[in-house]
């Protein structure tokens, strides 16, 4: 028993997967029920679980994100982790609003800069 | 208190009020509110009108009634017919309360309508039937068990109780547990003791599982 590879494993359909983990953890089972354990074999059927979860939960989050692109709400794990500060903080937008009056009175005197001349 | 006497004096104005448009006729239909107000009013008004326009004749049953008085009248009939209608803001029935307790009446509670899952995906049971049963034990005692007790010994995962066991023995090895007795070894596993039904072999399914 060889152990699966993640590229292997992302070909396969969703219905495949379920099945293929299913077969594994039977496997997984039976080596563990027998008198004597067969350590290495019972290391690869474990890898091999944990490659088929992690195609499983990648091709899932994967296709969630292209379902919700572009959505006003997203799920929040979906959503830029960030940091919760960061999360928090004003938007560049919302922090550069203005005033009119102040925006009006930068337009009509925005700062000169001159030079002396020699 | 204040607030009583006030309501009161309102109350007494508003009954003269009503009452004086309720003479005539007891119906409480507008034609005849009407014409039963307009004759209380305009047999007063008449001689008021009389003395503002001299265009009128001395006798005292012609009933002259200028134009905005009808308009007025009209209004203070409606009015009151929409008090009696709609109900006096001021006299409302208080509920008669006949215990010192107030408790909180039932109010709208509205279902959740999320405008998004708060997680992408559900989590996933962590403890399915493959985590739960870990492997049957082979020792010396479990085979007794086996052979005397029609019971197999199992080390299940220790968050698992005694139901949760019995389900997953039944889906993994399609057997019926009588019961599951369950202990937590010095080792920090736990060991469970599934009872089979009569009517199951231990011995039979020990060689089916291949624990013999």
């Amino acid at each position: 028993m060889t152990q699966l590879r993640c590229s292997d494993l992302r070909t396969k359909k969703a219905g495949e997967l379920d099945q293929q983990l299913n077969e594994l953890q039977e496997e997984l089972l039976s080596l563990k029920t027998a008198g004597s354990r067969n350590v290495d074999k019972i290391g690869k059927v474990e890898k091999s679980i944990v490659h088929v979860h992690i195609v499983q939960n990648q091709t899932r989050k994967d296709n969630l994100r292209s379902f919700y692109q572009g959505a006003k709400y997203k799920p929040k794990d979906l959503r830029p982790k960030q940091t919760r500060a960061k999360r928090r903080e004003l938007t560049e937008k919302e922090a550069s609003c203005v005033l009119k009056k102040t925006e009006r009175k930068n337009a009509t005197f925005p700062k000169r800069t001159f030079a002396v001349k020699e | 208190m204040r607030v009583c006497f006030f309501h009161l004096l309102y109350q007494i104005r508003l009954d003269i009020y009503l009452h004086l448009f309720s003479m005539g006729p007891k119906k409480e239909t507008k034609d005849a509110a009407a014409p039963a107000k307009k004759k209380e009013t305009t047999t007063a008004a008449a001689t008021a009108s009389a003395k503002k326009t001299t265009k009128t004749t001395t006798t005292t049953t012609t009933k002259v009634v200028t134009k905005e008085r009808k308009e007025k009248v009209k209004s203070t009939a409606l009015k009151a017919k929409q008090r009696v209608v709609r109900g006096n803001r001021l006299t409302r029935n208080r509920k008669v309360h006949l215990k010192p307790t107030f408790r909180r009446p039932f109010t709208l509670r509205l279902q959740r309508q999320p405008k998004y899952p708060r997680r992408s995906v559900p989590k996933r049971n962590r403890l399915d039937h493959f985590a739960i049963i870990k492997y049957p034990l082979t020792t010396e005692s479990a085979m007794k068990k086996i052979e005397d007790n029609n019971t197999l010994v199992f080390i299940v995962n220790i968050r698992a109780n005694k139901p949760m066991i019995q389900q997953a023995v039944k889906k993994m090895y399609d057997v019926e547990a009588e019961k599951v007795n369950t202990l937590i070894r010095p080792d920090g596993e736990k060991k469970a003791y599934v009872r089979l039904k009569a009517d199951h072999d231990a011995l039979d399914v020990a060689n089916r599982i291949g624990i013999i």
